[in-house]
């Protein structure tokens, strides 16, 4: 959907609409946030969700958006966190167990937009690209500090590291006794060990 | 074949099962190789097996139930057909960059495999249990080759086999992910080799071909 600006009354309602689908996702999974559920749970028509997000997947899309933004914003301190890109990466892994329903939701929207011909297909493509600039930054930084090795290739490890995330979130959502933030936490250590 | 070992599959998948099931998981099998698997594809593993939708469904009246008895039963004919090789640690985990490249030449599979995966993490899904199971049990072949491999002096850093085997199966699920979306930004057999070989004394060797077709 194109960049549209709104009001703030229009934010508001779009926030409001965002926190009925995180409920609705927490409450019956990836497969239950339909626009219909949502506008029954509000009591609204689902054209009026409709006009605030033109489609099912631009809504999917601005609920994974909203929760990445928490993530990577620095804290209401204003700071990122001391360790820069890597840490926060690690601390994101970290938060999203607590909320397995936006990771059921990411990893399987993600999968089905594999497909070309998928109305999020683009905006998948992007967001791996513009998480995988976020790390290899992060790399690249702590190259340049001494705490990971020159001879690293950061967009490679950056790549590296996101699969493992996903990967990792993809068998703890099936076994809770797997352990994915620190499988993280060690690959992210596992660089710094390269020095 | 030496990778017979035990690898029946998670949960004993059944490569000796009733024709009828067989002819309907091997067509299945083939419509996903070619097209992935997508709206239209239940009617054509229907065809391909020689049946009439209402007797697919009368036999798999859930589609991912279906989708799922495939992959299993691609789980124990993968573990059948790989090249031979040396039932030791080593050899496992050639066993697993063989797999990573002959997935490069079978992106349906690929797709349908990383998406069911995916939507089986749904508590209530069909495939759930089997997805639990699928990912201890590879854990588990994984953790054993490379304890093996320690044991033998050629793990080169001090490192966790648990944690390394885990990591190598995230990786592969993650970056299909990566590769399925952007086909000429990953090589994934030289990721995955490199993620291993940064662990091993002597690195392990390009894939050989291996073929699903013979069984």
């Amino acid at each position: 959907m194109p960049e549209q600006r709104w009001s703030p009354k229009g934010e508001a309602r779009r926030e409001e609409i965002l926190a009925a689908a995180m409920r609705e996702l927490a409450a019956n999974g990836y497969g239950g946030i339909t626009v219909r559920a949502i506008a029954r749970a509000m009591g609204l028509e689902p054209a009026h969700i409709l006009y605030y997000f033109g489609t099912r997947e631009a809504l999917l899309e601005s609920l994974i958006d909203r929760w990445d933004a928490r993530a990577t914003l620095p804290d209401a301190g204003g700071e990122a966190m001391p360790g820069g890109m890597l840490d926060t990466y690690v601390a994101a892994i970290d938060r999203n167990m607590a909320q397995p329903g936006i990771v059921h939701l990411y990893l399987a929207f993600a999968a089905e937009a594999a497909d070309p011909s998928h109305r999020s297909h683009a905006y998948f493509r992007a967001r791996f690209s513009r998480v995988l600039g976020l790390l290899a930054d992060g790399i690249r930084a702590e190259q340049r500090a001494g705490r990971i090795s020159p001879d690293v290739d950061a967009e490679l490890a950056g790549r590296e590291l996101i699969a493992i995330a996903d990967g990792m979130q993809l068998q703890a959502l099936v076994d809770p006794s797997v352990d994915a933030p620190s499988a993280i936490d060690r690959a992210v250590a596992a660089l710094r060990a390269t020095v | 074949m030496a990778l017979d070992l035990s690898i029946p599959g998670p949960g004993g998948a059944p490569t000796d099962l009733p024709p009828l099931e067989r002819r309907v998981l091997d067509s299945a099998l083939d419509v996903i190789r070619r097209d992935g698997y997508h709206a239209g594809s239940y009617a054509q593993v229907a065809a391909a097996a020689g049946l009439t939708p209402p007797e697919l469904e009368a036999l798999y009246p859930d589609e991912r139930v279906l989708l799922v008895d495939a992959m299993r039963y691609r789980d124990s004919l993968g573990a059948r057909t790989l090249p031979d090789a040396a039932v030791d640690g080593r050899g496992l985990l050639q066993g697993f960059i063989d797999i990573v490249r002959y997935n490069v030449d079978a992106p349906g599979t690929v797709e349908l495999f990383t998406m069911l995966a995916a939507a089986s993490t749904a508590p209530d899904h069909p495939g759930h249990d089997y997805f639990r199971d699928r990912y201890a049990w590879l854990r588990g072949m994984l953790v054993d080759a490379l304890r093996e491999l320690e044991q033998e002096g050629e793990l080169r850093r001090r490192a966790d086999p648990a944690t390394i085997a885990a990591q190598a199966i995230a990786l592969l699920d993650g970056i299909q992910v990566q590769w399925l979306l952007d086909r000429s930004a990953v090589d994934m057999e030289g990721l995955i080799r490199g993620f291993l070989d940064q662990y091993l004394h002597t690195p392990l060797s390009p894939a050989r071909p291996m073929r699903f077709e013979e069984r």
